[in-house]
């Protein structure tokens, strides 16, 4: 190529690009103007739905959403202390089978019609007279009588057995008669249809699969408007992706991020990290007792596993807090027992009886117990000869695991067990461990502010009655008449601190039995455009977490725009100067690349 | 004068093979992309098989990782660390083993399928030609990536599988060209004459059209090697694969999902990344030179 046919080519080039330059520059402020008509909430999300139906989501997406839209009686606070919502107050007979509320007065349902009692009864209605809304939450509706409102302003539920916590934790999310007794089927995923009438600060009114949720505020919100008009959840796939977004000031509140992800936000101009103490813990499943509740064995875990002295040198050979400084970059804490930390009045620490990482003493405790080395360096079972070779399954979607799964497995070699790592899906995971046919897997829940959810998958009330693994209400089939007795105390106690005591207890009888071992809580790592927002009130209070609270959406409500009074930056007639004089200048080099061409040509 | 010296008909067959293969070497050698590529795949094949040598086995555990979270590049690690503290070099020279082995292993497995049904659909014809040619139209349209996804998804995660699904969903290119071949080499006279001779199917078949496709085999064969590997890359980093064995597909996989893209560790992702580019394009090299060497139309346009 000629150095003319080059020099022309690069102008033309530079004019195209001059010209789609003026083009942006005509079209970002009508963009502009556009977004400071309502002031949106933007914040990443990569969950789908899987139902708006408040009786019977599982998923944190629409645990969010439901929150938001509807309310309970009896809201969390921002330290999970019980409050007044919809309820103002509340009040238990002796016996503690009769509860008394009194429903809050003036307010109104986001479609104008007044929210009263009757709603109220009608909402514990379903769960007790609806058979498939009762079945979904069982552990809670199983346990109630009947659901009366004798005036618009009290509404009285009546319990089989007392049960103070579950009455003010859980939550119930009360729903408008006048729309839900509409319904063919109240129990049907797509029972309510969108825009969702509520009473609470946001309503879900728009969903694309795979592309946002809106939620528009409600201006007649009984605890005052919220400072947004309104909260989108926006899909982001890639983690990465959404970080951009932050750092683009496309998305406002990005949770979930990773520390390499905290660490390239920290220090940015306008962004926020809010590295905050979780409520989730990483546990490792043990298969050591697959047996239904008539004692049937059922799965095939391995017979080694259920000697409490195998599961207690596999729990020393864990080194949690190596796990936390490397996996979550110090973003967590070791990990004891069921209750994070978080909560710290339920949280048994283990004091003493703590067992250290201490590799040697759990060689010498299964020396002791007669599982002698091979001559491959692999244990073998006294007896039996069978060697420990054990399975281990992890979710093969996360990273996170598959280096735990590797850190473990080589620590675990160190006693000469054989382990073999499997990356299995979740479904199938879920199916194999539900049927016992595993030997180690990977679990991890988060944990609610009322420990009754957790410890009540740990009873002995819960084991499966058939061997087809269909009954998941047992986490791993763990047994103790003690626990349950304990169980059982602690659910009635209503002094806390008793029941605190009750509760720690029962954390230090699953410590010693070691069914699961439990590695870490992690840290919420989330980030916010702080430009944009101000005044979130994070739960807890102090050092709380924005995404993932529970009971009560506090920061979405108490989120303000930072800049209200602060309208975009430039005036119009600057940027239809500047557009003007781009395509003026654009128009200049196009007539004379034009005017060159002509000449060139002649030229040659 | 003459001197006659008896020659057996093996002799005579060696000869002439080693006289083509010297030919065709002579081809291939005249042709400077075909070298370098040569080289460049002997180097990095080289590399892998030393690995266990160069770099001790232990410097893949975790539990005696020495580095510090994502280090950028020093003197104790050339190519920085991982965030275990693992050495990307050590990773990237040990990922070459296992993705080259899934990468030639599921390419034997597609060539093998693809070559058998390719003759036998071109020399057998007939109903069951035409059956094996849709069947293997079949899997030609099917988006491979996804019906990779899919497969995997339902026949779980490992290297075995893996090797399947990639040699499921390319052996029918192979087939294809197979049977165009086979269909040449069988209009020619001399397999008219070994039929008039009374020679079978299956001798017809091996001895006749399978040694006059095997170059042309052998030249798609190296072509499908890099996109095996690519796709084994493209598996793994899409999470597909099996987390606890090193693979460049997999050490790009931990390396966006513990976010090397917003942290800047560039070491962590460029490492996998020019390897899986360098070795894709040294077998591509390599498979066009060759297919210039057996395709005397393409030789022509070369030079």
């Amino acid at each position: 190529m000629n150095p003319h046919a080059l020099m022309r080519r690069c102008l033309s080039a530079a004019a195209a690009l001059l010209l789609s330059a003026g083009a942006l520059a005509v079209a970002a402020p009508s963009a502009a103007a556009q977004e400071n008509d309502t002031d949106s909430l933007l914040i990443a999300t990569d969950q789908e739905v899987d139902t708006f139906n408040p009786f019977k989501r599982r998923f944190v997406i629409t645990y969010n959403t439901s929150l938001m839209t509807y309310e309970t009686l009896v809201r969390m606070g921002a330290d999970y202390e019980p409050e007044p919502g919809l309820a103002t107050e509340w009040e238990e007979s002796e016996d503690g089978l009769t509860w008394t509320f009194t429903i809050r007065e003036g307010v109104e349902w986001s479609d104008g019609e007044p929210l009263t009692a009757q709603d109220v009864a009608y909402t514990y209605g379903l769960l007790i007279e609806n058979q498939a809304i009762r079945d979904w939450n069982i552990d809670f509706a199983g346990n109630l009588v009947s659901a009366e409102a004798p005036d618009d302003t009290t509404f009285v539920l009546t319990l089989a057995q007392p049960s103070p916590w579950d009455v003010l934790t859980r939550e119930v999310f009360v729903v408008p008669e006048h729309v839900w007794s509409t319904y063919p089927d109240p129990s049907a995923d797509d029972a309510n249809q969108l825009p969702l009438v509520g009473s609470g600060p946001f309503q879900v009114t728009e969903y694309e699969t795979g592309e946002f949720i809106t939620l528009e505020a409600n201006e007649g919100y009984w605890d005052g408007a919220p400072g947004f008009d309104e909260v989108v959840f926006d899909y982001y796939e890639e983690s990465d992706a959404a970080v951009a977004a932050l750092e683009a000031g496309e998305v406002d509140i990005v949770s979930g991020l990773n520390p390499a992800q905290i660490g390239a936000l920290e220090g940015q101009d306008g962004i926020t990290v809010n590295n905050a103490q979780g409520r989730r813990y990483v546990s490792l499943t043990i298969n050591y007792n697959s047996v239904t509740k008539d004692g049937t064995e059922f799965g095939d875990g391995h017979p080694a596993l259920k000697d409490p002295i195998v599961r207690q040198a596999m729990h020393m050979a864990i080194d949690k807090q190596e796990l936390v400084d490397t996996v979550l970059d110090g973003n967590g804490q070791p990990a004891t027992s069921i209750i994070p930390e978080i909560f710290e009045q339920y949280h048994w620490d283990g004091g003493d009886a703590v067992l250290d990482f201490d590799i040697e003493a759990a060689n010498a405790l299964l020396d002791e117990a007669g599982y002698v080395r091979g001559d491959d360096g692999i244990r073998t079972m006294p007896g039996t000869g069978e060697p420990l070779s054990f399975r281990f399954y992890q979710h093969a979607d996360s990273t996170d695991y598959a280096t735990i799964a590797q850190f473990v497995s080589e620590w675990w070699a160190e006693l000469g067990l054989e382990i073999t790592p499997e990356a299995i899906e979740q479904g199938t995971l879920n199916d194999l461990a539900y049927l016992g046919e595993f030997d180690i897997a990977f679990s991890g829940w988060g944990v609610g502010p009322n420990p009754t959810e957790q410890l009540g998958m740990h009873t002995c009330a819960v084991l499966p009655t058939l061997t087809d693994g269909t009954e998941r209400s047992s986490e791993n089939n763990y047994c103790n008449a003690e626990f349950d007795a304990l169980h059982e105390q602690q659910k009635v106690e209503s002094d806390p601190e008793a029941r605190a005591e009750l509760v720690r207890e029962q954390q230090r009888l699953m410590y010693e039995d070691t069914p699961v071992i439990y590695l870490y809580y992690q840290n919420v790592l989330e980030a916010y455009n702080s430009d944009k927002i101000t005044g979130m009130t994070m739960q807890p209070s102090e050092g709380g977490m924005i995404t993932g609270q529970q009971g009560y959406a506090w920061a979405y409500v108490t989120a303000q725009p930072a800049d209200a009074e602060d309208e975009g930056g430039t005036p119009m007639w600057v940027w239809i100067a500047v557009a003007a004089a781009v395509v003026v200048v654009a128009a200049g080099a196009i007539v004379f690349v034009l005017q060159r061409r002509k000449t060139a040509d002649e030229r040659e | 004068m003459t001197t006659t010296t008896p020659v057996s008909p093996r002799s005579l067959r060696w000869a002439r093979r080693r006289q083509s293969f010297t030919r065709s070497w002579n081809a291939y050698r005249s042709q400077r992309t075909g070298m370098i590529g040569l080289f460049l795949l002997a180097a990095i094949v080289i590399l892998a098989l030393a690995a266990p040598i160069l770099v001790d086995e232990s410097q893949l555990s975790v539990t005696q990782a020495t580095g510090g979270r994502m280090e950028p590049p020093s003197a104790g690690f050339p190519l920085g660390t991982d965030e275990v503290g693992r050495s990307i070099l050590a990773l990237t020279l040990w990922g070459a083993r296992l993705s080259l082995l899934i990468g030639l292993t599921a390419t034997v497995v597609a060539i093998l399928v693809g070559t058998a049904i390719g003759v036998t659909a071109g020399h057998i014809g007939g109903w069951y030609g035409w059956i094996a040619l849709r069947f293997s139209d079949w899997f030609m349209v099917l988006p491979s990536l996804v019906v990779a996804i899919a497969l995997l998804a339902v026949l779980g995660r490992s290297m075995s599988t893996t090797i399947l699904v990639i040699a499921m969903v390319s052996w029918s290119g192979t087939t294809r060209l197979v049977r165009a071949q086979t269909l040449t080499v069988q209009a020619r006279p001399y397999l008219e004459r070994a039929k008039a001779l009374g020679a079978g199917h299956w001798h017809q078949m091996t001895k006749h059209i399978l040694p006059n496709v095997l170059p042309l085999v052998l030249a798609s064969a190296t072509l499908l090697v890099p996109s095996a590997i690519l796709m084994e890359s493209s598996l793994a980093w899409l999470g597909l694969g099996d987390p606890n064995v090193v693979s460049w597909g997999s050490i790009l996989n931990r390396a966006s999902s513990n976010g090397a893209v917003s942290a800047h560790a560039w070491w962590y992702l460029l490492p996998p990344g020019l390897a899986i580019l360098l070795v894709v394009l040294a077998f591509m090299m390599c498979g066009r030179a060759l297919e210039a060497v057996f395709n005397p139309r393409l030789r022509g346009e070369q030079s």
